[in-house]
């Protein structure tokens, strides 16, 4: 296991990329999912309001 | 292609094909990172071999994702399609997260192996430029509060520089470079080991999907807004 985190002693350069890209690509996930839900949600609500009235 | 381009069309197709590009994704990134883990080191480069499955495919996908752009700004530029100008706009985000990765990851990959976190050579300075554009083209489009004009500034922009896409591609043959040269796709077959090849196939395949996948929800994400924002307008003109 620690062999594993070492990496051969590029353990800090490797596990850094592949944490920031990890992380940078969970956001836009993350980000991108939450905009279109909001939207959908905005949208819907305006609709429902036009059909109420 | 231009009856995909009907935004009610485009939101039942993308509807449908979205669920499998994101399980496709899943799998080829999972599938990508274990044997990325799994490859033995090299005998050169030791175990920072590994960077270059993340490195490689977040490069190629913001490549690919700034020539989609230029091409879709071209296809809105001369069609006057507006769905061609939100898929345009769209991507620009998604390519500059991409960007940033290949640069960062490059960097982290040069420090153990070139000693240098940064030279200025032509590859990487022509990758910094492409950065520098996603970053002027996303500035240019939040600028102009008129959409049209927006949609038209931001066409010419990624237009004219998606000239940086060939320089990129070939500064490693035009100029004395430490960046390696081209590995893969080159005549006579890929310079790479299978146990490379493969990881570096499936990462590059997930990350071009998710890329797909992101930039549909995002044009689905806009067509919704102006959608909202037409009933609005016609809300308050009644």
């Amino acid at each position: 296991m620690s062999d594993f985190l070492y990496q051969g002693g590029y353990g800090a350069y490797v596990w850094t990329a592949y944490a920031l890209s990890v992380v940078a690509i969970g956001a836009i996930i993350a980000l991108t999912l939450a905009a279109y839900r909001k939207s959908k949600r905005a949208l819907a609500r305006l609709q429902d309001s036009e059909t109420n009235l | 292609m231009f009856e995909l381009a009907n935004p009610k069309r485009f939101m039942n197709v993308s509807g449908a094909v979205l669920p499998w590009l994101a399980v496709a994704a899943t799998v080829a990134l999972a599938v990508g990172l274990y044997l990325s883990f799994a490859a033995p080191p090299d005998y050169q480069q030791g175990t920072t071999v590994r960077m270059m499955f993340i490195h490689v495919p977040a490069a190629w996908v913001a490549m690919m994702a700034y020539g989609l752009m230029a091409l879709a700004s071209a296809v809105g530029l001369v069609n006057r399609h507006p769905l061609a100008d939100v898929a345009a706009r769209m991507a620009a985000p998604l390519g500059a997260v991409f960007t940033a990765l290949g640069l960062v990851t490059g960097s982290l990959w040069g420090r153990p192996m070139w000693g240098a976190w940064w030279v200025w050579d032509g590859r990487l300075t022509s990758f910094l430029l492409l950065l520098l554009l996603y970053l002027g083209y996303i500035a240019l489009g939040s600028a102009i509060e008129d959409e049209t004009r927006a949609a038209r500034a931001c066409a010419i922009l990624a237009i004219v520089g998606a000239v940086n896409l060939p320089i990129i591609e070939f500064s490693v043959d035009w100029w004395t470079t430490l960046h390696q040269g081209e590995s893969i796709l080159r005549k006579g077959g890929p310079l790479i080991a299978a146990v490379y090849l493969w990881p570096l196939f499936l990462m590059a395949l997930g990350y071009t999907l998710l890329f797909y996948g992101l930039w549909i929800v995002r044009i689905r994400t806009e067509i919704l807004n102006r959608r909202a924002r037409a009933l609005m307008l016609s809300g308050a003109g009644a």
